[in-house]
């Protein structure tokens, strides 16, 4: 096909927007609802993975010791826990070192600190590193059968909890995503018949001249195609806003975050090119599978 | 040239044969006929006669029978009809123009891009469709209205635009559909005359009219149909 043809193509299909502008404007909104379920599916999904990322990398337990416990029965649980299958790396913490960080992390509540005197009100600890954080569950299990401890606090829970609402926030994303392609194909489909009706002369006259099959189509996919394309924009553009906006208004929460492992959201400039590609490249595709598929059922030639 | 052996077409042969009913009767019958290159001649009938079905037998909108009986065949302007796959169907169009009883003109575009897109659909370069355009429509006689847009235009001029768009691609065949149908006597005898025009330059025309008036004037060759069958082929 000759370039001068293409570029008159492209001016009819750009045209069809405008000639089918309530089907198009159907089809924009809805594939723009789609794009966003899915990149704000993704975004979501890549924090927590962040999150549990972090969590497990710290693969830290710490075991509480019983008030009173003598120094020869801490040592003797020390001496259990390195020997305790799954563990990598035991270090003491003690009570003092602990109460000198808390006061170091809380320096706007002195007041209370004062109150509480010199002598550190927090238990002797045990701080562990696990080798493999999937076999926590049986690594806790032995340490508790352990004498003079307290109580255990392991990240096992949380991680757990994070993964669970990864996986709820998944499913439900992937049941609405396949609803919302599902609409679109139709919406699609029905913007494209739309836009033949709109045209019956004019591909009944093509057909008389000689048009071929590729060429009374092809304006109906770069239809279709800049639909996608200005979906895939507006998207990306609502994405950056969106999600630049959540992270600025959770900026301040800073200890929920400390709790995480990290300091606030991943950045959107991290994503920016794989959202632009994948925007713009999913919508194109989807509205230009949805026009052939319509040109085909619709345009007999 | 347009040849055809033993023709027969009946519509909706699935359905048909599905029904196990065979007394449906074919639309045309056993038509055998030969318009040479440069011919002019004028297909006639009543309505239900089966002109249009062979107008678009000519243009492969409708396929022929094959049946075992006898050995049918269609040949327009070298191209065999009956083995002809659907790819290429446009190049078989692209070598007839075609004019239609209601133009068939598209209403938001001017005469230019009314003739042009017929070029642009066969993908002509932008050099020649700059050329060819203004000169079919000088030819018509519609200089002085290339930027107007049909609606402006009276019947007989908008024939004379779907005239223009059927010579644009420099057909070897025109074929008229009833082409006076919507216009006045005096606008159809214009129309006619310049189709006698077009013939007189070597291209074949066939003209698919009920007005025996404008046969009796014009005269050449007159097919005549009758209930799928040619009645009479001759001469007048």
């Amino acid at each position: 096909m000759r370039l001068n043809s293409f570029g008159y193509l492209f001016r009819r299909g750009a045209k069809g927007i405008i000639q089918n502008r309530i089907m198009s404007f159907a089809s924009l909104c809805i594939l723009t609802v789609s794009l966003l379920m899915i990149g704000f599916t993704v975004l979501f999904t890549s924090n927590i993975n962040m999150m549990i990322g972090n969590v497990e990398n710290k693969n830290e337990v710490i075991v509480y010791i019983k008030d009173g416990t003598s120094d020869e029965d801490i040592e003797k649980l020390g001496e259990q826990l390195k020997g305790a299958s799954n563990v990598a790396n035991v270090s003491f913490y003690s009570k003092e070192q602990a109460f000198e960080d808390i006061k170091a992390d809380m320096t706007n509540a002195e007041g209370i600190f004062d109150y509480l005197g010199d002598e550190s009100p927090l238990p002797d600890a045990y701080r562990i590193r696990i080798t493999d954080i999937d076999k926590m569950s049986s690594t806790l299990m032995d340490i508790n059968g352990f004498e003079n401890i307290d109580k255990v606090k392991a990240p096992y829970d949380f991680v757990n909890v994070l993964s669970g609402i990864n996986t709820m926030v998944t499913i439900v994303s992937a049941v609405v995503l396949a609803a919302l392609i599902v609409v679109s194909f139709v919406i699609i489909s029905n913007t494209t018949r739309a836009s033949v009706d709109f045209r019956k002369r004019e591909i009944q006259i093509m057909k008389y001249v000689g048009a071929t099959n590729t060429f009374i189509k092809i304006p109906f996919f770069i239809e279709g195609l800049l639909i996608g394309i200005i979906a895939g924009v507006i998207a990306f553009v609502l994405t950056k806003i969106g999600y630049d906006s959540l992270s600025a208004l959770l900026s301040s929460e800073t200890t929920i975050f400390a709790a995480m492992g990290t300091t606030g959201f991943i950045p959107f400039s991290h994503y920016s090119v794989y959202a632009a590609v994948g925007y713009i490249g999913a919508a194109a595709l989807i509205s230009a599978i949805g026009t052939v598929f319509s040109t085909r059922k619709y345009v007999k030639v | 040239m347009i040849e055809l052996n033993h023709i027969y077409v009946t519509y909706d042969r699935r359905e048909i044969m599905r029904a196990g009913d065979n007394t449906t009767e074919p639309v045309l019958k056993d038509i055998s006929l030969k318009i040479n290159d440069g011919e002019f001649a004028f297909i006639v009938g009543e309505n239900g006669a089966g002109k249009s079905t062979l107008i678009k037998l000519l243009i492969r909108e409708v396929t022929a029978d094959r049946r075992d009986d006898v050995q049918s065949s269609i040949n327009v302007n070298g191209y065999d009809l009956m083995s002809l796959s659907e790819r290429d169907v446009p190049l078989l169009r692209r070598t007839i123009g075609f004019v239609f009883q209601d133009y068939k003109l598209i209403q938001s575009m001017n005469v230019y891009d009314n003739v042009a897109f017929s070029l642009r659909c066969t993908d002509a370069p932008n050099k020649y469709i700059r050329k060819r355009v203004p000169a079919v429509i000088g030819l018509m006689g519609l200089g002085s209205k290339i930027r107007q847009n049909p609606e402006k235009l009276s019947g007989g001029e908008r024939q004379r635009v779907a005239i223009a768009r059927a010579l644009a691609g420099n057909p070897q065949l025109i074929i008229a559909d009833e082409p006076t149908g919507n216009l006045d006597p005096r606008t159809s005898v214009e129309i006619i005359s310049l189709l006698k025009k077009i013939n007189e330059k070597g291209t074949t025309v066939v003209i698919v009219t009920h007005e025996h008036e404008l046969v009796k004037r014009f005269g050449g060759r007159l097919i005549n149909i009758k209930k799928g069958e040619i009645a009479f082929d001759g001469h007048v």
